[in-house]
């Protein structure tokens, strides 16, 4: 018998300490949404404040990771906002993942949609947190900003990667098409982690750059990285405005010539800010 | 070096996010009045949108302690061994045996059978535990003592019969399971019985609510007095 | 036989209540139930998201006419494409000599717009985040009608096979290989885009004020 088969009864499930439903949670999740027996909205009630509690946790331990990039009070303010970079996206896609699962002829309750995605979202910062040593080992040797910007992106697509998968194992068999449902939801929710992390930026600050908790909201996250894109090349000089309903009655920066800059003189840390994350 | 806390300017921003938090107050107010443990009544400031089935769902599911009667495990072997059975012929056949809300429907009429002989057991055996008191037998004691012993035997006696109805069903998951493997041999031609069957034991199943609830009607009458 | 316990005894530990989840499906997904009808409130509520989603839209848009004109802009597009080619499909399916009916090819096409009204409904938080916190408001929308588009589309063939694959013999129920039947899915597929995409330039057009 396996040693490490663990149970996903009712009893064992309900008693387990967050250490043991972290094992769960690694191993096989799927487990705890494909039981028969048991009713899933009992099981919601019992697991979601564990699974968000291993979301904030895993998700702060990250961002205190990323945090330490610029250090201060950028270990806090980055630790807060992680884990609120791996929720909003779920909240905000999901019931476009159930629309598009319907439209697939796979209708599946809320709660075990509900159930599916907080187990994907811990599983995810679970996994975030795992890889926080290698990532603050690469940060400690102070890499350039934008590589760093990028060590922390690549390493949540990597974690993202078993989170979705997660979510998709946890779904209920059946349908038609479903392939043409997980691409969509994979696009949104793509596009969602993208925006969110743009908005709820910075968190990773260079280390002579102010700290913030939130930049204004201006701008998006395309048009920023297509600005990286051009910086790299020499290209300087992109405005960010106050963009949206929310962001319009911000006050513009200064305008930028937008030509060639003499990579020898130094920008503003204000202006070096105007880059991703 | 200080850092600098940047607060949105736009209230419509500010708005939306009190809005959220506000929402969420009030999913965590509902929630800790239906009874809910404080981890989930906490997790309802930040999550309520995926609680949405928990807040407005059901509230028995957490306002009585579930017992698991003297008939549980046989239900859970029963019924799995019929999921089974009709897997493994779904697997072979296009046709569908069986709707899981059937199967659903099956099984929560079971439990609940199970659940009410349960509770008999217990009332039985609080009526058991409860003695008069021996030292002063006086007239009212006495009466006491004969609505009890009358209680007793009636509710056994529903008991019993309940148990046995629900004995029968359980023996019927068998039979079903026979035609469904008879049904694997044979192909579509045999679908029909096995929905027949299928279909007496929802009518038995159903059957068992009445029996049950008319058997705890009369086994109250006697206590009426005391 | 289970008699009663002898002395007051319960089970030391509860499991959680093992009512079955019987509101959720189980995990054998039910194929198009071509047979039920189509209930007023789903189609209703098709219409409501599309109009949803393009109010979500309205925003981001820089001024109050074209966030007015924005509203409806969805709706427009997607009624608009299945009014004008259901018509010819119902023609050239009968003319063709097809099995199916009148009336299940028409209520095979209502439920695409249902579930498309449905994607629609779905995509509204999305496009109400990207309204709220960046100018690109449009482009999302443009995204969320391309996704309503695709899956109308996807859906309305496999509800019209699913007629067409029943309105056949029972012999013949598990073939569809009427290259007819093929070819005009292909055809109403390619002329729904195809007027889609003209009806939205001048949606565009009059959203824009031009």
């Amino acid at each position: 018998m396996n040693s490490h088969a663990t149970s996903t009864s009712p009893a064992s499930v309900s008693s387990t300490s967050l250490l043991a439903l972290t094992g769960l949670l690694l191993r096989s999740p799927e487990r705890l949404v494909d039981d028969h027996e048991v009713d899933l909205q009992a099981r919601l009630i019992e697991l979601a404040p564990k699974l968000l509690a291993l979301t904030l946790i895993g998700g702060a331990a990250f961002g205190v990771v990323v945090g330490s990039y610029r250090g201060s009070i950028q270990y806090l303010y980055a630790g807060l906002k992680a884990p609120l970079l791996l929720l909003l996206p779920m909240l905000v896609g999901l019931p476009a993942l159930r629309a598009f699962l319907a439209a697939c002829e796979l209708r599946l309750s809320w709660t075990r949609l509900a159930l599916a995605s907080l187990l994907a979202v811990a599983r995810t910062a679970v996994l975030a947190a795992a890889t926080s040593p290698v990532l603050w080992l690469y940060l400690s040797v102070h890499p350039d900003y934008h590589r760093a910007v990028l060590a922390m992106a690549g390493t949540l697509i990597v974690v993202g990667v078993p989170g979705l998968w997660t979510l998709t194992a946890s779904l209920p068999a059946g349908g038609r098409n479903r392939p043409l449902a997980h691409a969509a939801a994979l696009a949104v929710f793509g596009v969602l982690l993208a925006q969110t992390g743009w908005l709820l930026r910075p968190f990773v600050v260079r280390p002579r750059a102010e700290i913030a908790l939130f930049r204004p909201i201006e701008a998006n996250v395309f048009s920023s990285l297509r600005a990286t894109q051009q910086a790299a090349s020499g290209r300087y000089g992109w405005e960010a405005r106050g963009a949206g309903l929310l962001g319009r009655d911000v006050a513009e920066p200064a305008e930028l010539p937008f030509e060639a800059v003499d990579p020898q003189v130094e920008l503003e840390p204000q202006q070096q800010e105007q880059g991703v994350f | 070096m200080l850092a600098i806390l940047w607060i949105s300017r736009s209230t419509v921003a500010l708005a939306l996010v009190l809005g959220y938090f506000g929402a969420g107050a009030a999913a965590s107010m509902r929630l800790a009045r239906r009874g809910h443990a404080l981890g989930l009544v906490a997790s309802a400031w930040i999550a309520w949108p995926l609680l949405i089935s928990v807040l407005f769902g059901a509230a028995e599911l957490r306002s009585r302690t579930p017992i698991v009667g003297p008939f549980g495990a046989r239900i859970s072997q029963g019924l799995a061994s019929l999921r089974a059975s009709l897997a493994e012929a779904q697997s072979e056949s296009p046709l569908e045996l069986a709707s899981q809300g059937q199967l659903a429907s099956l099984e929560l009429a079971l439990r609940q059978a199970d659940d009410r002989v349960a509770s008999v057991d217990r009332l039985i055996a609080e009526l058991e535990a409860t003695q008069p008191d021996s030292t002063q037998p006086d007239a009212s004691t006495r009466e006491f003592e004969r609505s009890r012993q009358a209680s007793l035997l009636t509710l056994r006696s529903a008991r019993e019969h309940a148990a046995d109805e629900l004995e029968q069903v359980l023996a019927m998951l068998l039979s079903v399971r026979v035609q469904i493997g008879l049904h694997a041999l044979t192909s579509p031609a045999t679908v029909a019985p096995v929905r027949e069957r299928l279909a007496e034991l929802e009518t038995r199943v159903a059957a068992l609510a009445e029996l049950s609830s008319f058997d705890a009607g009369r086994a109250a009458l006697p206590l009426e007095g005391c | 036989m289970h008699g009663p316990p002898a002395s007051p005894s319960y089970p030391p530990s509860y499991p959680p209540s093992y009512v079955p989840a019987f509101a959720a499906p189980g995990p054998i997904a039910t194929p198009t139930d071509i047979s039920l009808p189509l209930r007023s409130s789903a189609l209703i509520g098709a219409l409501a998201g599309l109009i949803g989603l393009g109010s979500a839209a309205a925003l981001g848009a820089p001024d109050l006419t074209a966030g007015l004109r924005l509203i409806p802009s969805v709706l427009l597009v997607e009624l608009g494409s299945l009014a004008l080619t259901t018509p010819a499909l119902l023609a050239l399916h009968q003319f063709f000599g097809l099995d199916a009916s009148v009336e299940d090819l028409a209520s095979a096409l209502a439920r695409a717009l249902v579930r498309g009204g449905q994607v629609a409904a779905g995509l509204i938080l999305v496009v109400v985040g990207f309204a709220l916190t960046t100018d690109l408001a449009i482009p999302a929308l443009l995204a969320a009608l391309l996704a309503v588009g695709v899956f109308t589309s996807v859906v309305g063939c496999v509800e019209l096979a699913a007629v067409e694959r029943r309105a056949k013999s029972a012999a013949r129920a598990h073939e569809l290989d009427d290259a007819r039947f093929t070819l005009l899915l292909i055809g109403w597929s390619i002329l729904s885009w195809a007027i889609a995409l003209r009806i939205g330039l001048h949606v565009a057009r009059w959203v824009i004020g031009s």
